[in-house]
């Protein structure tokens, strides 16, 4: 099938709640797919790579749409769109890293109407936002008729495009925690390619120029994103471990790898993407040092 | 499945209804009705050739399916236009020689329009190259680029403009 | 409004008119193809039932022979025939295999997937070197072999050329396949009215098509009417290849009796609309030890797909009259084989077979220079052609070996404004070692000679001389003294429209206001087979036909006036004839139209009402072929690029950091089109060396479905193209009337070869491959 452009049929359905969301879900989460902004899922239906009968359409469920900043702890809405993200002042001051993977996603067009739910559900290998959220310990809240459950991002990707989302669930909020201060970001993007092949971020805490935390999230390279923690630099003095960051990131990489499922193609292979991640991932580690 | 839904869609202020299968893009809804204007480019929601405004904000109608957009207002270019006189972004395009077979204008003008009035009206280089994504085949894009500066001039009140 | 690009505003307005914006005829079906998923298999059986079940209309290879007879013609000698489906076997993914109607568009789709047919798999031809050497593998049983073209041209004594050569180097490349792929995809409606049919498609021009679907269709051309819509989004040649599917739009209406409409989507023009051929090349250079070259032999192998398609095996012959490029070579050689693989064929490219050409070529004279230690500026500098001693109708040309004539231009000068930069880049070098830079001077080929394709068969085996470049244009004033344009070509964003109607208003001394132009297809108007929109000739062939028509206008006009006036001493300006001996009497172009029809019996007896003129202009210099010596092009044109790249040291990937253009190609009629065109074509040529390839797997299947596969670039991954420098120069090129030549196709020829060149020189390794992925950064990178 060479011809793409035109979708498959399919019913649809339309929640303008979250109450009417969850029933439906309950109803027919089995067969049905849940649409929200559709930039990831509409290139996939025009390309009749999905077999979807059934389409719940949320995207109208403004009550799953904002930003909370508080004290500690940073609360997204799931249809919150990646272009708020990207505009918020408030995001920007407290994680900077969140705010550079929202305005690295696609174009504006996509960011209009993308979602920060939508973008999780579907745990894209590549997702901007995944590698600085694993590095904060970011949690979802997902909901359904029976309750709501919290999951840590990192238990709740557990492959390409595979999360232990329930058919009947929905996830309707996005947790941060404050608790870092010094961050960095840095993605490779290739040509016209729509997938970024490497994203690094970091996020410590650094006080007195000494490194009291600090985590290295990796995306593009995996199945699903690795995650460092840099245990071996707790304690050190920012000064000291200038000249040891590369080796230092190189060895956690090459050991951290040895139990993924690693990701290649013609655009990038394996041996590519594992040498771009070091190189990347020194240069998100210098930015979160030198800023502190 | 020929279940038929019906939108209504106001597309430069005038109210189009229609009863379509809800698998019918916006797309495809709004050529059907005449807005030629609006161009598919490719099968996957890259090229940007299908921008329009869908309740002010710029979207990609291939990727957009035309029940999602139901009660929602669309802008194509030729809402741009006021009483036959050219929007400052449309002149500034023309004046720029920024297309040359004009398959793609329509869609950079559309992201430009929202990017200049939402994003950066000064049309920073770093916030452009993370924004306007639209594929251009045939000018290489650098007239187009002077096209989005010398808008952004004209918005910001500068009508002598930049050659 | 002070911009005059009628195009441009329609474009901003959105009022543009594009095949699938076109009204169509009540009762129109959609048409979808079903394609192969094989690059090789047989049809064991194809089962319809499905889709007239559910309503549709299906037609599979059984009922499509029907209505398509015969098959193509090809320029090939090869017992093969090419149609535009497959019969029993399969010969790449995407070959059509059967075609199904519905009324909407959507539905269509849902009934293509419902024909289910049954393959059996054959082992496929992938690579060039698979298809010469897998030799029980064959595509065309019929053919014998994959090799289904191979000839050797010799001029001047190469022998002794490369005999007492001090020097002798030899490289060997590999240009991917490519295709300048459009916005807009193809887009055809067919309508079958009795015996009759009506096409409307966006092809870039009448050419060969009429005679094409006349052969396929068995009909006389008396019953084919062709013609496109005024925009056609881009084609940059691909457009050219439609005709394979204006053929089964055609025979889908006539057998369904119903008009049919196809918009290809984004998918299938990556697998099966058209592509550059792939090309591997060897060169050896015979040269002094100062870097004069003696002589070079050449031997191309293109990979043509499955099919030698109409009009190849062009790509090979393409840059025959230009072989040598710039350089003063008097003996060469070259060899040429067209290959079939299982993949879609190939055909026209923006820059027909140079890219591919000039890679070989260039890539040769930077081996002389690394072997001779020579800068690679200096070499090029040493071997530029500098005396034209042909003289022709008054003026000076350069005879290539191979029957090319360049007309004089001032190639040193050209390359010396390069070298202050260039300089200037190597100093840069020194302080930053990721820097490089690759510099391409060459020939830029226009106004192709339809005859040069007989040099695909073997001089003692043509039956007949082919040659042809020529075209038509008509002017028409109407009563109200607006001069109505007709040209048969088509509109793809070169500004036909509004060129045209400044060349005339500027020789008529109007306003283009007073000129509407229509320029496009329709075969009710006069056209030839070597009208269209291809090999750059609008300036150098349509412009001059334009220069030449508004002087027979005016001429006719004068006539006129000479009998309203009542005297023979009239002069013109600015669009008034006026009695030079009492200026006061008068008559303006508008008055005289006005007269001439409102009352044409008043005129005298011997004098004409005609106010329509057309002219059919043929470059002189266009013949067919002598033996192997042919002048292939009409125009040649010189051109020079320095690209500077740096390599980054994180992602091992290429920057650009400048590019340079140094462009003579005879008088500019609007500078912001030529800009246009050099933008857009050397960016094309960029991302040809960097990131597009129409890949194929091991296995045949097709690797790229997508834009994000291609990696082509969109305007956000582009803002270092404004550090784009053109510089003109303008050689009035006096050959033509229009004194302009083409400047479509140039800034892609060199483009890919000269960033290759800043590449090799940034790594110090050479480049023969392209393109340019991570992973092959990665591998040059290495160790340096």
């Amino acid at each position: 099938m060479y011809i793409g452009g035109y979708p498959r049929p399919f019913k649809y359905y339309r929640a303008n709640t979250l109450g009417e969301a969850l029933d439906l879900l309950r109803e027919i989460g089995e067969e049905g797919k849940v649409i929200a902004g559709g930039q990831s899922l509409m290139p996939m239906m025009r390309l009749r790579m999905s077999f979807l009968d059934k389409l719940i359409d949320i995207y109208r469920i403004n009550e799953l749409r904002y930003i909370n900043v508080r004290d500690q702890l940073v609360q997204i809405g799931a249809l919150t769109t990646h272009q708020e993200i990207a505009m918020s002042v408030d995001i920007a001051k407290a994680m900077p890293t969140l705010t550079r993977a929202a305005w690295t996603i696609a174009d504006l067009q996509v960011r209009n109407r993308g979602t920060i739910g939508g973008s999780l559900a579907h745990a894209d290998p590549a997702a901007n936002y995944l590698p600085p959220l694993m590095t904060m310990d970011a949690e979802l809240l997902l909901a359904s008729r029976e309750g709501r459950r919290k999951i840590k991002l990192i238990d709740f990707v557990v492959d390409s495009y595979t999360t232990n989302i329930k058919p009947n669930e929905l996830v309707i909020e996005v947790d941060i925690p404050i608790k870092y201060n010094a961050f960095g970001y840095s993605i490779l993007k290739r040509g016209g390619n729509a997938f970024p092949i490497v994203i690094a971020a970091v996020a410590g805490r650094i006080s007195n120029g000494v490194i009291e935390e600090l985590r290295l999230s990796i995306g593009g390279i995996s199945s699903h994103p690795l995650l460092i923690e840099m245990n071996e630099l707790k304690g050190a003095s920012v000064k000291e471990v200038e000249n040891k960051l590369q080796s230092i990131i190189e060895s956690s990489i090459d050991e951290s790898i040895r139990e993924a499922r690693l990701l290649g193609d013609r655009h990038a292979s394996e041996k590519y993407r594992i040498k771009a991640a070091k190189s990347y991932s020194l240069e998100a580690m210098k930015s979160a040092l030198g800023g502190s | 499945m020929s279940e038929r839904i019906n939108v209504t869609i106001r597309v430069n202020g005038v109210e189009i209804t229609d009863e379509v299968e809800p698998r019918v893009t916006l797309l495809d809804f709004l050529r059907n009705h005449g807005y030629t204007e609006v161009h598919r480019g490719c099968d996957e929601g890259k090229c940007g050739a299908c921008t329009v405004l869908l309740d002010g904000k710029s979207v990609k109608s291939c990727l957009v399916l035309a029940v999602q957009a139901d009660g929602g207002s669309v802008t194509t270019v030729r809402g741009l236009t006021k009483e036959g006189e050219l929007h400052p972004i449309q002149r500034a395009f023309l004046e720029e020689y920024a297309m040359q077979c004009g398959y793609c204008t329509h869609g950079f003008i559309m992201v430009t329009y929202d990017f200049l009035t939402n994003i950066s009206k000064e049309a920073d280089p770093e916030l452009i190259s993370e924004s306007i994504r639209n594929i251009c085949r045939c000018t290489g894009y650098t007239s187009i680029i002077k096209a989005i500066k010398r808008a952004s001039e004209y918005l910001n009140g500068n009508t002598k403009g930049s050659s | 409004m002070s911009v005059h690009y009628r195009e441009g505003l329609r474009a901003v307005t959105g009022f543009t008119q594009y095949i699938d914006d076109m009204p169509v005829p009540r009762g129109t079906l959609y048409m979808a193809i079903v394609r192969s998923p094989y690059p090789h298999a047989r049809i064991k059986s194809i089962d319809t039932s499905d889709v007239v079940r559910h309503g549709g209309y299906a037609y599979g290879p059984t009922e499509l022979s029907k209505v398509i007879k015969n098959p193509f013609p090809v320029a090939v000698n090869a017992p093969l025939k090419y149609y535009p489906f497959a019969i029993d076997k399969v010969r790449f993914v995407g070959e059509p295999v059967a075609v199904v109607l519905s009324s909407d568009q959507y539905k269509a789709v849902d009934l293509a997937e419902m024909v289910n047919v049954d393959y059996e798999p054959l082992e496929p031809i992938v690579t060039i070197d698979d298809a010469i050497q897998k030799k029980d593998v064959l595509i065309h049983e019929s053919a014998g072999s994959n090799v289904v073209m191979h000839r050797v041209t010799r001029f001047g004594d190469v022998d002794s050329a490369f005999r007492d050569a001090p020097i002798i180097v030899k490289t060997e490349t590999y240009y991917h396949r490519h295709l300048a792929l459009p916005l807009e995809t193809y887009g055809v409606i067919a309508h079958r009215r009795g015996d009759e049919v009506d096409i409307t498609a966006n092809s870039q021009g009448p050419m060969l098509q009429v005679y094409f679907i006349s052969r396929a269709l068995s009909l006389p051309t008396s019953k084919i009417h062709l013609s496109s819509p005024r925009d056609i989004g881009g084609s940059f040649g691909s457009k050219y290849q439609i005709y394979p599917y204006m053929v089964l739009a055609a025979a889908a209406s006539t057998l369904s009796g119903k008009p049919v409409k196809w918009i290809e989507s984004r998918t299938e023009s990556f697998i099966a609309s058209s592509a550059g051929s792939a090309r591997k090349g060897y060169i050896e250079i015979a040269a002094e030890r100062d870097g004069k070259i003696r002589g070079i032999r050449m031997r191309f192998y293109d990979d043509e797909g499955a099919y030698p398609r109409p009009p190849e095996p062009g790509a090979l012959f393409r840059n025959h009259g230009n072989l040598n490029g710039p350089y003063d070579v008097k003996a060469l050689e070259a060899e040429y084989y067209a290959v079939l693989t299982n993949k879609s064929p190939t055909g026209l490219n923006r820059a027909y077979g140079s890219p591919q050409f000039y890679f070989v070529l260039e890539r040769g004279i930077e081996e002389l220079a690394r072997e001779l230690r020579l800068d690679p500026l200096e070499i090029r500098y040493r071997n530029l052609i500098r005396d034209f001693p042909v003289v022709l109708n008054g003026q000076r040309f350069y005879e290539t070996p191979t029957g090319g004539l360049y007309p004089m231009q001032n190639y040193s000068a050209a390359l010396e404004l390069l070298a202050r930069e260039y300089r200037r880049w190597i100093n840069e070098k020194e302080k930053d070692k990721y820097i490089g830079i690759g510099l391409a001077t060459f020939i830029e080929p226009s106004v192709t000679n339809l005859g040069y394709v007989d040099l695909a068969v073997d001089p003692k085996e043509r039956e007949h001389p082919h040659s042809g470049a020529g075209d038509y244009i008509t002017l028409t004033l109407d009563s109200s003294g607006v001069i109505h344009v007709f040209v048969n070509t088509s509109n793809e964003g070169l500004g036909h429209e509004t060129s045209l109607s400044e060349v005339i208003a500027s020789e008529l001394g109007i306003d283009p206001s007073m000129i509407s132009v229509e320029s496009k297809i329709d075969t009710s108007h006069p056209w030839s087979i070597s009208s269209g929109s291809y090999s750059s000739r609008f300036a150098p062939v349509i412009l001059s036909a334009a220069v030449l028509a508004s002087r027979q206008l005016k001429d006719k006009l004068g006539k006129l006036a000479s009998v309203m006036l009542g005297t023979s001493n009239v002069k013109y300006e600015k669009g008034v004839f006026y009695d030079s001996d009492n200026p006061s009497k008068k008559m303006d172009i508008r008055k005289i139209a006005a007269a001439a029809q409102w009352d044409p019996g008043s005129l005298p007896k011997d004098i004409d009402a005609n106010l329509s003129v057309t002219v059919y202009y043929q470059p002189p210099t266009v013949k067919a072929a002598t033996g192997d010596k042919i002048n292939s092009s009409a125009m040649y044109a010189f051109q020079a690029h320095m690209a500077v790249v740096r390599i980054d040291p994180e992602s091992r990937d290429v920057k650009l950091l400048k590019y340079i253009v140094i462009h003579d190609s005879g008088k500019m009629y609007k500078k912001e089109f030529v800009d246009g065109q050099i933008h857009g074509g050397v960016f094309q040529g960029i991302a040809a060396a960097l990131y597009e390839e129409l890949a194929y797997g091991n296995d045949g299947q097709p690797m790229v479905l997508t834009w994000s596969d291609y990696e082509s670039p969109s305007l956000g991954d582009a803002l270092w193209m404004s550090t784009m420098d053109v510089l003109h120069m303008e050689t009035p090129l006096e050959i033509f009337p229009s004194k302009a030549a083409g400047v479509g196709e140039g800034p892609m020829m060199g483009s890919p070869v000269a960033i290759a060149n800043a590449v090799a020189n940034a790594l110090g390794k050479p480049i023969n491959k392209l393109p340019l992925h991570l992973d092959d950064l990665l591998d040059l990178w290495g160790d340096s």
